[in-house]
């Protein structure tokens, strides 16, 4: 092996600390690179398997076709697989369709339903039917129905089927749906797997008989509402779900945003891993500068002295980065399994646990922005060691840059710390760049921890201002399926608290329309439309405010009257008007404003169902109503209690306060099967746990990078004091005291401190505004000064230094003080 | 024949008020084989002479011709080969390489420059210098004598055109001296080489066959 590189290695192995440090700090950041690109490719493969188990896993869906399409579809080679569905029943029922499809049960698996119950069919006469059909019904497995089937609208007979099982469906919008076996329409569904999805814009146009040379136009003319499609017409649908995660086809802003925030990630850690890594090299670069001299001195050319530390860089890394990758791997498993433990299987509302994809592309990456960060940190060191002059190091004149100016030490710093002090002083002044890395390493992680510690905090703080909101914790609701004595029944429940109770009418909108300009005091609300006038010519303009017409009960309606402070018993027989909205003045200030100005007394003309109305206002509340608490959806709504209102009306919605949400949807579900429920704790915890796993993430970044500041601090004190040795034994040698030593370095330990807790806390403090700034615009917050993560800041940091500084000085008393200023072989 | 040639070399440091001429317009030769003494107190310039001469640092004006060829017409690259070739350079502070032992320092020129080690020769200068038993020991193990003969080796190993020694006795007691200038000596009586050495010490400079006495930065005296 030549000279050169086994210098390289004897070197390394010498400074065992600091090749340790420096091994740790690459470790350390490829772990990182690796772990975040895996986590989201994990991420991708969780939402991908989330998208399946929600609709299946297709890439196209075209309906209405015949089996010749289906055959021509057949010899497409783009596609691999083509899933039949068959429609058997154009059937309509009084209130909902009855769909009846035709499929084999590889088809039905794929379509990600699930049977709860029995079996699937064997044969035409046998149908599965999901629980809307089952509970609406009151029919159970094992019941024969009779079921009226049509053929293109028109009444065919009453087809008997045994009903042998149950299944299940995440697919949103369904109304009763029942599946058979063995039959053939000719209407069929058709869902397309691609061969090879990430070529999906040329295959399904090609599909489609689209145009396939200006592939980007034509896939946009597709995509647009009631496009007629040369092939098929418009009865086709892309899978955008399954295409976004499946090959990141960007339609979503949320995936566009996670590949975002994982790219700003990786840029932080790989300036961070540079910053680190290179003053590793640029300490190493110090130290052997004498090295350097000498070897040059006896002809060692730049580019050998050049090759010579990139070799170091390269021996670091092939050590440090395979263990990388390993603890990248690893830590990502790891995670996945606290986020599952965590969540349950409620991740982001889905109900996939978060799977461990792996996949070589993060390995790739993390070896290659390693590589490139140690090429990149060793380089400037090289450069700048193939330039030293040996004549400067080998006589030592170059350690201090001595300017013809006079440095004059401020009075108190000599006043309270005497010569040590003064000493420290002028060391901090002439020596500045050595220590600019130590400051700025500590800057980096204080300003890090302060935004992240205020990000966390107010993501926290938000999900508890939109908690805080209501007052329920489940809701119910049907469509025409839930009736008084389910509700008296509800209410009795055991944990059951409060039962508030909204009603829509028995036909027809509860939306209304108000054409009473005159009281409109902003005619943004107004829907724009275009009728036909006397003279049947076309007049466009605003026509009608909607209001928003909500039903109450009497118990209900004394509860709201309650809540918005209104005396019940003056309006329990009148409307009650709640229009108020934000809106932002020219000074940036938000204000709560009217759409009206109706008061009390008025009479509100509207128009419902055709039918002119006049209701008297009773009160005007700013207090908005149970189920439109949001205060974003800015629309003026009247309430009124059914018992003062002369329309037919019947129950749809229960807002119900529960001692425990899952508890008391369990025991509702026995009384009504067919309704919809939504968890609101669920909601709110599965946003906390989010919360939760994204400080574990954000807390987790923050060690790992502050870890990698640790590494870089630690190994510049420890150099900088090495490299001072002779500085030390000299003034020892000289007389100083013990006292007088440890107040010099205690300054210097102050100095760095403040320094670089004065940068770090104020654009800290600064990035924490700015961040609360941004997280404030959909809820209104109090910005609060980030205390408590300074004051760990300050504490951490002075203790870190000192722990540092009085570590390399107890090594270093310990050498002879002769030996050490007479070896110059150090 | 002429070995060394030095034409008007002039070295300046700095400028304005801090302005240092450490060579003013210094003109000389040196035949092969010859054996010169370089003297002068401390600051007159004669390290600075002996770097310019090894080519470790550039002249602000001025040639010097080694084997005929002015050397600062080579660039940074080839100027430190010609360095590891043509130049043994010998220091005060001896400045070997800590983490080599004392073989892996002698034959350090030869490594840099990728050539093979003669063994026989190596072995040779080894017994030379008194090393033999010490051959495998790093720096810090020696003595000052041992270290500062460990760097003559280094210095003869390519068989250079000049010796450069700027005070190699300078940190010795001596009787290191004494062993330290015996073997310049040798080197230059039986294997003809040429040798420059500074040093204050009148005496050591008596065993050169020419002395150069060197005030400010100029010749004053040749003897």
């Amino acid at each position: 092996m030549n000279v050169l590189k086994k210098l390289s290695i004897k070197n390394l192995k010498l400074n065992t600390k600091r090749t340790i440090g420096t091994i740790i700090g690459i470790i350390l950041s490829t772990s990182l690179i690796c772990a975040v690109i895996s986590m989201g490719f994990n991420f991708q493969q969780t939402f991908l398997n989330n998208a399946i188990e929600n609709g299946g896993y297709y890439h196209l869906k075209i309906s209405e076709l015949e089996e010749k399409d289906i055959e021509v579809l057949n010899r497409n080679r783009n596609i691999s697989k083509i899933s039949k569905i068959y429609e058997l029943n154009y059937g309509k029922d009084e209130n909902a369709r009855i769909d009846i499809y035709s499929m084999d049960i590889d088809v039905f698996k794929s379509r990600s339903y699930k049977i709860v119950n029995g079996r699937f069919p064997k044969n035409e006469n046998e149908i599965i039917v999901n629980d809307w059909f089952l509970s609406g019904n009151d029919y159970r497995v094992g019941d024969t129905v009779e079921i009226p089937t049509y053929k293109k609208e028109v009444f065919q007979k009453n087809q008997k089927y045994k009903i042998v099982g149950v299944f299940e469906q995440k697919e949103i919008g369904f109304g009763e749906y029942i599946i058979t076996t063995n039959e053939k329409s000719d209407v069929i569904d058709a869902y397309i797997v691609l061969k090879n999805p990430k070529n999906y814009k040329k295959d399904i146009l090609n599909i489609l008989g689209e145009d396939t040379k200006d592939i980007d136009n034509s896939y946009r003319k597709i995509r647009g509402i009631n496009y007629e499609s040369k092939n098929y017409g418009s009865t086709y649908n892309i899978n955008d779900n399954i295409l976004e995660y499946e090959v990141l086809a960007f339609n979503s802003t949320f995936l566009a945003t996670l590949i975002t925030v994982i790219s700003i990630v990786l840029l932080i850690i790989i300036v961070t891993s540079v910053f680190c890594i290179r003053n590793s090299f640029a300490i190493a670069t110090t130290e052997k500068t004498k090295l350097y001299g000498m070897l040059i001195s006896v002809g060692a050319t730049k580019k050998q002295i050049r090759k010579n530390v990139i070799y170091e860089g390269f021996i670091l890394g092939l050590i440090a980065i395979p263990i990388g990758i390993i603890c990248g791997y690893l830590a990502s498993y790891i995670l996945i399994i606290i986020m599952n433990a965590i969540m349950g299987e409620s991740f982001l509302f889905g109900s996939t646990a978060v799977s461990f994809n792996f996949n070589l592309i993060p390995a790739v990456i993390a070896i290659v922005l390693a590589m490139l960060t140690i090429y990149l940190s060793s380089l400037s060191s090289a450069i700048k060691a193939s330039h030293t002059s040996p004549i400067k190091q080998l006589r030592n004149t170059d350690d201090i840059k001595i300017k013809s100016k006079k440095l004059k030490t401020p009075k108190f710093i000599t006043k309270f710390f005497k010569t040590g002090g003064a000493l420290a002083y002028k060391n901090l002044k002439r020596s500045k760049k050595k220590y600019r890395t130590t400051v700025i390493s500590l800057t980096v992680s204080i300003l890090v921890f302060i935004a992240l510690y205020t990000f966390i905090n107010e993501v926290f703080s938000v999900t508890d201002e939109i908690y805080i909101k209501y007052d329920y914790n489940v809701i119910a609701s049907s469509e025409h399926n839930l009736d008084f004595d389910d509700i008296d029944n509800i209410k009795k429940l055991d944990g059951v608290k409060k039962v508030y109770t909204t009603y829509v009418l028995t036909k027809g909108s509860s939306y209304m329309k108000n054409t009473d300009f005159n009281h409109v005091t902003n005619m943004d609300f107004a829907a724009q439309d275009c009728e036909e006038d006397d003279q049947d010519e076309e007049v466009c303009g605003p026509q009608y405010i909607a209001i928003d017409l909500l039903i109450f009960d009497p118990e209900t309606f004394k509860e709201y009257c309650h809540k918005a402070k209104i005396d019940y018993a003056s309006v329990k027989d009148k409307a009650i008007l709640n229009d108020d909205y934000s809106d932002q003045e020219e000074n940036g200030k938000i204000i709560s404003k009217r759409i009206f100005d109706y008061q009390k007394g008025d009479l509100l003309p509207a128009v419902l169902n055709d039918k002119n109305k006049h209701f008297k206002i009773g009160a005007v509340t700013d207090v908005n109503p149970y189920g439109r608490e949001d205060p974003y959806i800015m629309e003026p709504r009247l309430i009124v209690s059914f018992a003062y209102f002369d329309e037919k009306i019947i129950p749809q919605t229960l807002y119900i306060d529960a001692t425990n949400a899952k508890e008391a949807i369990k025991k509702i579900k026995t009384i009504n099967p067919a309704l919809h429920f939504s968890n609101m704790e669920e909601e709110v915890e599965s946003m906390r746990n989010l919360s939760l796993i994204v400080s574990i993430f954000l807390y987790g970044f923050i060690t790992v990078i502050t870890l990698i500041g640790i590494t870089n601090i630690f190994n510049t004190i420890t150099s900088n004091m090495e490299l001072r040795q002779k500085e030390f034994a000299m003034l020892k040698s000289v007389g100083m005291t013990k006292k007088e030593f440890n107040r010099m370095i205690n300054l210097e330990t102050i100095f760095y401190s403040f320094k670089s807790l004065f940068y770090g806390i104020t654009i800290g403090i600064l990035l924490s505004y700015l961040i609360h700034l941004g997280i404030n615009k959909s809820v209104s917050l109090k910005y609060h000064l980030p205390i408590i993560p300074i004051i760990i800041c300050i504490i951490f940091v002075f203790l870190l230094v000192s722990i540092i500084m009085k570590y390399s000085i107890n090594k270093i008393s310990r050498q002879n003080t002769i030996e050490t200023i007479r070896n110059d072989n150090i | 024949m002429e070995i060394l040639k030095i034409e008007n070399l002039t070295k300046i440091y700095g400028k304005g008020n801090t302005k240092v001429i450490a060579l003013n317009n210094v003109s000389f030769s040196v035949e092969k084989g010859e054996f010169v003494a370089i003297v002068g107190a401390s600051g007159s310039g004669k390290s600075t002479l002996l770097h310019l001469i090894g080519g470790v640092d550039r002249p602000t004006s001025g040639k010097v011709y080694i084997d005929g060829k002015n050397i600062y017409d080579y660039s940074d690259d080839e100027l430190a080969i010609f360095r590891r070739r043509q130049v043994g350079l010998i220091y005060q502070f001896y400045n070997l390489i800590p983490i080599l032992n004392i073989e892996e320092n002698i034959t350090l020129p030869l490594n840099l420059d990728g050539r093979k080690v003669d063994q026989k020769y190596l072995n040779d200068l080894i017994k030379l210098l008194g090393l033999d038993h010490r051959r495998h020991h790093l720096p810090n193990e020696l003595s000052g004598g041992e270290q500062q003969r460990t760097s003559i080796g280094r210095a003869l190993i390519t068989n250079p055109a000049i010796v450069l020694a700027d005070e190699p006795t300078g940190n010795l007691d001596s009787k290191a001296s004494d062993e330290i200038v015996d073997l310049l000596k040798k080197s230059n009586r039986d294997y003809k080489q040429t040798i420059i050495m500074i040093t204050h010490n009148l005496d050591i400079a008596k065993c050169a066959d020419r002395i150069i006495t060197i005030e400010d930065g100029k010749i004053v005296k040749e003897v």
